[in-house]
C-alpha cells in the first residue's frame, strides 16, 4: 500500500515537473471591431459665372444667352449618384413697372459639358448627371440657356434653382 | 468481484489519467495566468464624409489585463480574422493601436502607433511575474475614402500572451 502510494506521488510530480518544463505558455484572447459605412456622398457645387443675364440687343433676344461652364459640380461618394436640377417656381418673379408675371421656368436650360441635350427647367425634378462612386471625385460642368425671346415685358426677373444629390 | 489484475489495469488508468489532467492545468488559461481583452468601444461608424477622408480614433477601446504568476510575459497582437459584406475587404494595415493609459510595474511597451497585420506584433512586455497588469489601447482607423461598398467589415483581433 505504501509502496502504492509513493509510486501515485511520484507520478503527479512528474506531471507537475513536465507541464513546468514545458518550453512556452500560451494563453489567447479576442476581441471584434467593426467599421460600419453606409452610404455617403459629398459635393461642391462652384458658380463660375455671374448669376445675372442682361439682355440688351435684339440678337440676345432672338438666340438666347448662353453662360458657359456657369457651375462646376464635384461629386465624390462610395455608391453610384444622380445630380438633379428643378425650378422652386413654376413662373419668374417679376418686378418693374412693364414686366410679365407669367414668364415660366422653362426659359431657362441646362445642358452638361459639351453634350448638346439641354434640360429645360421646370418644378418637375430633372436628373441631368449620373456617376460612379468615386475616391477622387467626379467632375463636371453646366451651360446655363436663357431663350425668352420677345414674348415678356421689360423688368427684372428671378427664380431659385434647386440641385439636388442622391444616391441611386 | 473484478478480478485482482483488472483492479490493477483500472487503478494504472485513473492515475494516468489523474496526471494528464494535472499537465492540462498546467497549460491552460486559470486564475494565475491569463489574458484577458475586454472591447469597450471598437465600432467605427462612418456616415459622413469627414469621418470616410479622416484618420479615427475610439479612446479606450479596449482593455488588456493580463495576470503572470509563472513569470515574465510578451503580449502580441494581430488580425486573425475578416468578415465583410462586400466583395473588397477592408485590409488589416488600416487598423492600428496606441496605448492610452496603463497599470503595470515591471513592463516595457511602446507608445507609438503600431499599425495591425495578420502576422504577431509585440505589445508588451512583462519582465516580471505580474498579477493584474491593465493596459488601455485606442483603436485607430486610417482614412477609408470612397473606395469601400457601403456595407459592415468585422475584424477579429487576437491577443496572444506568451510566458518564455
Amino acid at each position: 500500500m505504501k509502496k502504492k502510494i509513493i509510486s501515485i506521488c511520484l507520478l503527479f510530480i512528474a506531471g507537475f515537473s513536465f507541464s513546468n518544463c514545458l518550453a512556452q505558455y500560451s494563453f489567447n484572447n479576442t476581441i471584434n471591431a467593426t467599421v460600419t459605412i453606409p452610404p455617403v456622398l459629398s459635393w461642391n457645387v462652384t458658380y463660375n459665372n455671374t448669376s445675372t443675364i442682361n439682355f440688351s440687343n435684339a440678337t440676345q433676344y432672338t438666340n438666347g444667352v448662353t453662360l458657359s461652364n456657369f457651375t462646376t459640380i464635384q461629386v465624390k461618394g462610395n455608391t453610384p449618384w444622380m445630380v438633379n436640377v428643378a425650378a422652386s417656381t413654376p413662373y419668374f418673379s417679376a418686378s418693374g413697372t412693364g414686366a410679365s408675371a407669367n414668364m415660366p421656368a422653362n426659359i431657362l436650360g441646362f445642358s452638361v459639358d459639351n453634350i448638346a441635350t439641354i434640360y429645360r427647367l421646370s418644378t418637375v425634378s430633372q436628373k441631368i448627371q449620373t456617376g460612379a462612386s468615386s475616391a477622387t471625385g467626379t467632375s463636371f460642368n453646366l451651360n446655363l440657356i436663357a431663350t425668352p425671346g420677345y414674348n415678356y415685358g421689360a423688368g427684372i426677373y428671378s427664380i431659385v434653382i434647386n440641385y439636388t444629390l442622391t444616391a441611386q | 468481484m473484478l478480478p485482482i489484475k483488472t483492479k490493477y489495469y483500472i487503478r494504472k488508468l485513473l492515475t494516468t489519467c489523474l496526471c494528464c489532467l494535472f499537465i492540462y492545468y498546467g497549460k491552460a488559461q486559470n486564475g494565475s495566468n491569463y489574458i484577458s481583452a475586454t472591447a469597450n468601444t471598437t465600432n467605427f461608424n462612418l456616415s459622413t464624409a469627414n469621418s470616410l477622408e479622416t484618420e479615427q480614433t475610439l479612446s479606450n477601446a479596449f482593455t488588456l489585463d493580463i495576470t503572470s504568476m509563472n513569470g515574465p510575459y510578451s503580449a502580441y497582437i494581430r488580425v486573425f480574422s475578416t468578415n465583410s459584406s462586400s466583395a473588397t475587404p477592408i485590409p488589416a494595415s488600416m487598423l492600428a493601436v496606441q496605448l492610452n493609459n496603463y497599470r503595470c510595474t515591471r513592463c516595457s511597451f511602446t507608445t507609438a502607433k503600431i499599425p495591425l497585420s495578420q502576422t504577431d506584433q509585440q505589445l508588451i512586455q512583462g519582465t516580471k511575474k505580474s498579477s493584474g497588469d491593465s493596459y488601455y489601447y485606442d483603436l485607430i482607423l486610417a482614412p477609408i475614402g470612397y473606395n469601400y461598398a457601403p456595407g459592415t467589415y468585422t475584424f477579429t483581433i487576437l491577443f496572444t500572451m506568451t510566458q518564455p
